[in-house]
C-alpha cells in the first residue's frame, strides 16, 4: 500500500518537476529556519559532554546582600567559601556540589622554552573532576587530599599540552609557569567544547592554589566563586530548596545587621541561560516570544504551501471521485493525501535539517553564553549539538505540522467535491 | 486592455481577495526590510575616523604576590607608570614598530558602549550652553598609531599641535559648539570651572563602530609626567597601549612579538600577557550588531521565499482553475505570448492595487519612527527610494512566479482546453 503511494507519488512529481521540487524547497527553507533556533536554543539546556547532567544540575551564580533594618542592598557578587560552605556543601539530599571560580586569563610558559601563550584557566576543587564527564587522555586530576593541601597541580587541555610539549604523555609532570607562578602537570584531558559554559578552559587548577578569595563585604558573603548542585535526579530539586531554605534561614540568623537573597536561585538550567545579572530573568517573555517565533515560522510557509498542493490535488479530483465509487471512505482518501504530501515534507525536512546547519554556522556568534562577558572566548559547536535524538525527533514532528497544516484544508477541499461532479472530468 | 483586466481582476474577486491580501502583507515586511539594509548601507560607507590595519594591542599584566619575580610595594622603587614607559621605550626599538601610544577610553572599538569604558565631559566656549562629548585622553602618537585621517600629514600636524593645555575637537562637535565659520585658537573649557584649553586643531569626526554614527568627541594629551605620576597597580589595567607596524614586517607579528619581548618587557611587577590585533578587538563589539543582520538576512530570504512562494503556488493553481477560459481565448486568436503578457500584467495590477494602501501604512510606520531612524532620520527621500525598491523587488518575485504557470498556459492546445467546457 505505502509503496504503491510512493510510485503515485513519483509519478506526480514526474508530472510537474518545477511546482514539486518548488514546494520542497519551500518546506526545506521552513525546517531550516525552525530547526536552527531549536538547536540554537536547545544547545545552551542540553547535556553536552563533559557536562552530562546538566538535567539534573541546579545552579547558584549571585547572591545579593541586604540590611535587616530597610531591605536596602548593600552589594551583589558571585559567592564566598564561606556562604557556600553554610548554605551548600553542608546540605544532605543533593548528590554533589561543585564549586568553582569563573575563567581567568593566565600567560602560560614553560622555562628555558620562547613558547608564551594567554590561556584561560579555570579554578575547580576536586568534585568538579567526578561529576564533569572529562576524557582523560593520560595522568589523572588532583584528589581531594591535594585540593586540600592546596597543591599546585594543573591539568591541561590537549591542544595547550602539545603546543607546549608534544604531546599529551610528555606533558606528565613537567612544570608549567602560570603567570609566573610554578605548577606541574598532573593530566591532560580531550578539549572541551566552549558550549559547555561551567566546565571549558584550557587549564583546570584547584582554586585552593591560587587565593582567589578576598571578602569585598563587611558580611563576607560575596567572594568569587560559585556552585552547582547536581540532584540524585531532576525530582529532587523541590526537597533541595527546601533544605536549602532551612540553611539560609540558619546563616541569616548568624550574620548580624544583614541578610542574604539568592534571587530564586538556584537554577535550573533553562533559567540559568536567561540569567546575566542578580535579577529573575523573565521566563514567560522569553518563552511566549520563542513560541510566536517558532508559530509564524510554520504558519507563513504553511498557508503558502498550500496553494501548492491545491493545485497538485485538483488535478486529481478525478481519481479520487473512482476511488470514492468503489468503495473509498472520506477518511481514507483524506490520509492518502496526507500521506502522499508527507513524503515532499520529509524530503524537505532533511533538506532543511541540512541547510539549518548552515544557518547555524553562520549566526554561531549569537549562541556565545553570558558566563563569558568580556572574554573573549570564541564558539566551538560540537557534534552532539547537531546530531541527537531530539534533533531528529523535532524536524519530524516540524514536519508533521506544516503538513497537516498546509495539506489538510487542500484534501478536505478536493474530498468534499460531489462524485457525480468529480467524475464529469474523467 | 488595462480596463478590460480590471474587470477580469474584479469578475474573479473572490479569490483575487486572498493574493490581494498576501501582497499587500508582503509588501509591507518587504518595504520595512528594504528600508533597514538601505540605511545599513548608508552608515557602513562612512569614515570612521580611525584605521586599524597593521595595528595591535599589547595586554599588559601584573604579577600576583606568589608569583616568581614579585617584588614587594615596600621594596619597589618606581611607580607603575614608570615601569610603563620604559616598557613604550623598549617596544618603540622592536623592529617594524612605526608608533606606539598609550591611551585611556580612546581606543577604536574599545571605548564604546559595548565595553562600557567611556569618559563624557561637558565642553564649553564663552557663554554658550556647552556640549557633551566623549573625551579620549591619548598620547601625541595616537594619531600616527590609528590615523584620525587618510592623509598621512595630517596626523602628523595632530599629534605636533597635542601640546599641554591643547584640545582636539571632533569637526562635527566643533561646528556645534563654535559655529561653523570659527576656525583654531579658541579658549575652551573642559567643566565649567575649569582652566581654559587652546583649540589646537580639529579633527574628522570618530565613531565607536561601523554601525553607529559619530559621537562629539576630543582628544586631550596624556603627557609622560601624568603616566609617571598617575597611574598605579589599581588603575592601569584602564590604559591601551597600542603599536602601528610596519606593513612589509607586519608578517607573524603577534606570535614573534610575544617569542622576542617576553622577558624583555618584564619590568617591575608588569609583564607581557598578549598581544592581540584590533580585528579581534573589533571583532568582541561588532559580533552582536552582525549576528544580528545575519539573522535579519536570513528572515529577509525566508520571507522572499514565501512571498515567491505564495504567489507563484496561487497564480498555479488559478491558471489550472482557468484553463478553459485560457484555451477559450487561444481560440478565439490571442497570440501565446498576448496571453502570456496578459498573465503577467493581471498580476502587477494586482501588485499596485495591493501596493497602494500598502505605502500609505508604510509611511505611517515611517512616521511613528517604528523604523530604524538611529542612524538616519527618516525623510521622503529614504520613504520613496525604499517604496519604489520593494515594487521592483515585488514585480520581480511575481513575474518569476506567473511565469511557470503562464508558460504551461501557452502550451495548451485549444481543442484539448475547451473540452473541458
Amino acid at each position: 500500500m505505502i509503496i504503491q503511494h510512493l510510485k503515485q507519488t513519483i509519478n506526480i512529481f514526474r508530472d510537474n518537476p518545477y511546482a514539486g521540487l518548488i514546494a520542497i524547497l519551500g518546506t526545506a527553507l521552513s525546517i531550516a529556519m525552525l530547526m536552527s533556533f531549536f538547536i540554537g536554543k536547545r544547545c545552551h539546556t542540553m547535556n553536552i559532554a563533559p557536562e552530562s547532567d546538566r538535567n539534573r544540575t541546579l545552579y547558584v551564580k549571585w547572591v545579593g546582600v541586604k540590611y535587616k533594618e530597610n531591605d536596602n542592598l548593600l552589594v551583589n557578587g558571585a559567592l564566598s567559601l564561606k556562604t557556600i560552605q553554610a548554605c551548600f556543601r553542608s546540605l544532605k539530599s543533593p548528590e554533589a556540589i561543585v564549586v568553582t571560580s569563573p575563567l581567568q586569563p593566565r600567560l602560560v610558559s614553560v622555562a628555558k622554552s620562547k613558547t608564551r601563550k594567554k590561556a584561560y584557566v579555570l579554578f575547580t576543587d576536586d568534585v568538579f573532576w567526578k561529576m564533569f564527564h572529562f576524557k582523560l587522555l593520560c595522568g589523572a586530576p588532583y584528589t581531594k587530599e591535594e585540593f586540600d593541601a592546596g597543591i599546585k597541580k594543573v591539568v591541561l587541555g590537549e591542544k595547550l599540552a602539545k603546543e607546549l610539549f608534544g604531546s599529551p604523555a610528555g606533558a606528565i609532570g613537567k612544570n608549567v609557569q602560570l603567570s609566573y607562578v610554578n605548577y606541574s602537570v598532573c593530566a591532560v584531558v580531550e578539549d572541551v567544547s566552549s558550549m559547555a559554559d561551567y566546565s571549558f578552559a584550557q587549564a583546570w587548577v584547584p582554586y585552593s592554589s591560587a587565593n582567589l578569595d578576598a571578602a569585598t563585604d563587611p558580611a563576607g558573603v560575596t567572594g568569587k566563586y560559585r556552585c552547582q548542585i547536581f540532584a540524585r535526579s531532576s525530582g529532587d530539586f523541590s526537597a533541595i530548596r527546601k533544605e536549602l531554605n532551612q540553611r539560609v534561614t540558619a546563616f541569616n540568623a548568624a550574620l548580624g545587621d544583614y541578610y542574604i537573597d539568592f534571587y530564586k536561585q538556584p537554577d535550573r538550567r533553562l533559567i540559568e541561560t536567561w540569567r546575566f545579572g542578580p535579577g529573575y530573568p523573565g521566563v514567560i517573555s522569553h518563552l511566549f516570544s520563542s513560541y510566536v517565533l517558532f508559530a509564524i515560522l510554520l504558519i507563513i510557509p504553511a498557508i503558502n504551501l498550500s496553494g501548492f498542493t491545491m493545485s497538485r490535488m485538483k488535478k486529481r479530483v478525478a481519481e479520487l471521485g473512482i476511488r470514492r465509487c468503489f468503495g473509498s471512505t472520506r477518511l481514507g482518501l483524506i490520509m492518502q493525501v496526507l500521506l502522499e504530501n508527507m513524503i515532499y515534507s520529509i524530503v524537505g525536512g532533511i533538506l532543511g535539517l541540512f541547510l539549518s546547519y548552515g544557518i547555524l554556522h553562520l549566526i554561531r556568534d549569537r549562541l556565545i553564553s553570558t558566563n563569558y562577558w568580556g572574554l573573549d572566548v570564541g564558539v566551538t559547536l560540537p557534534v552532539e549539538v547537531f546530531f541527537n535524538i531530539s534533533t531528529f525527533v523535532a524536524v519530524f514532528l516540524f514536519c508533521l505540522l506544516l503538513n497537516l497544516l498546509s495539506a489538510s484544508i487542500p484534501a478536505w477541499r478536493v474530498t468534499s467535491v460531489p462524485i457525480v461532479n468529480s467524475l464529469k472530468n474523467v | 486592455m488595462i480596463k478590460h483586466l480590471f474587470t477580469v481582476i474584479w469578475n474573479e474577486r473572490k479569490s483575487n481577495g486572498w493574493i490581494w491580501a498576501e501582497l499587500f502583507l508582503a509588501s509591507i515586511c518587504l518595504w520595512f526590510i528594504i528600508d533597514y539594509f538601505y540605511v545599513l548601507g548608508n552608515i557602513i560607507r562612512q569614515p570612521l575616523g580611525y584605521d586599524i590595519s597593521h595595528t595591535y594591542r599589547i595586554d599588559m599584566s601584573e604579577l600576583s604576590s606568589n608569583s616568581d619575580g614579585y617584588i614587594i610595594p615596600s621594596e619597589k622603587r618606581t611607580t607603575t607608570g614608570e615601569d610603563l614607559l620604559l616598557i613604550m621605550e623598549r617596544i618603540r626599538h622592536y623592529p617594524g614598530i612605526e608608533a606606539v601610544s598609550l591611551s585611556k577610553s580612546a581606543q577604536p572599538y574599545s571605548a564604546t558602549g559595548y565595553s562600557g569604558s567611556m569618559n563624557y565631559q561637558q565642553l564649553y566656549y564663552k557663554d554658550t550652553v556647552g556640549i557633551t562629548a566623549q573625551e579620549y585622553l591619548v598620547t601625541p602618537s595616537f594619531f600616527e598609531v590609528f590615523r584620525n585621517s587618510a592623509d598621512l600629514q595630517t596626523n602628523l600636524l595632530l599629534s605636533k599641535a597635542l601640546r599641554p593645555g591643547a584640545i582636539i575637537l571632533s569637526a562635527d562637535a566643533k561646528d556645534e559648539l563654535m559655529g561653523v565659520e570659527t576656525s583654531c585658537g579658541g579658549q575652551l573649557k573642559i567643566g565649567r570651572n575649569a582652566e581654559p584649553g587652546t583649540l589646537a586643531a580639529v579633527c574628522s569626526p570618530v565613531r565607536w563602530s561601523e554601525y553607529f554614527k559619530s559621537n562629539y568627541c576630543f582628544y586631550h594629551l596624556l603627557s609622560e609626567a601624568d603616566i609617571a605620576k598617575h597611574i598605579n597597580a589599581d588603575d592601569f589595567s584602564n590604559y591601551e597601549l597600542c603599536v602601528r607596524v610596519n606593513v612589509v614586517q607586519d608578517v607573524r607579528f603577534a606570535e614573534n612579538f610575544m617569542a622576542d619581548m617576553s622577558e624583555g618587557l618584564k619590568v617591575g611587577n608588569l609583564y607581557l600577557m598578549e598581544v592581540r590585533p584590533s580585528s579581534i578587538i573589533r571583532k568582541a563589539v561588532v559580533a552582536p550588531e552582525e549576528s544580528d543582520i545575519m539573522t535579519r538576512s536570513i528572515l529577509s530570504v525566508f520571507i522572499l521565499f514565501n512571498i515567491f512562494l505564495g504567489v507563484s503556488g496561487t497564480f498555479m493553481f488559478r491558471t489550472q482553475y482557468r484553463w478553459s477560459e485560457m484555451g477559450l481565448r487561444i481560440a478565439m486568436g490571442a497570440s501565446k505570448l498576448k496571453l502570456c503578457s496578459f498573465l503577467i500584467s493581471e498580476g502587477l495590477i494586482l501588485l499596485t492595487l495591493a501596493m497602494a494602501p500598502a505605502i500609505v501604512v508604510d509611511l505611517n510606520i515611517g512616521v511613528a519612527e517604528l523604523v530604524d531612524v538611529k542612524w538616519e532620520p527618516f525623510t521622503v527621500y529614504r520613504f520613496i527610494i525604499g517604496a519604489a525598491c520593494t515594487y521592483i523587488v515585488m514585480s520581480f518575485i511575481i513575474m518569476i512566479g506567473v511565469w511557470y504557470p503562464a508558460r504551461r498556459v501557452m502550451r495548451i492546445e485549444p481543442v484539448e482546453a475547451l473540452h473541458e467546457d
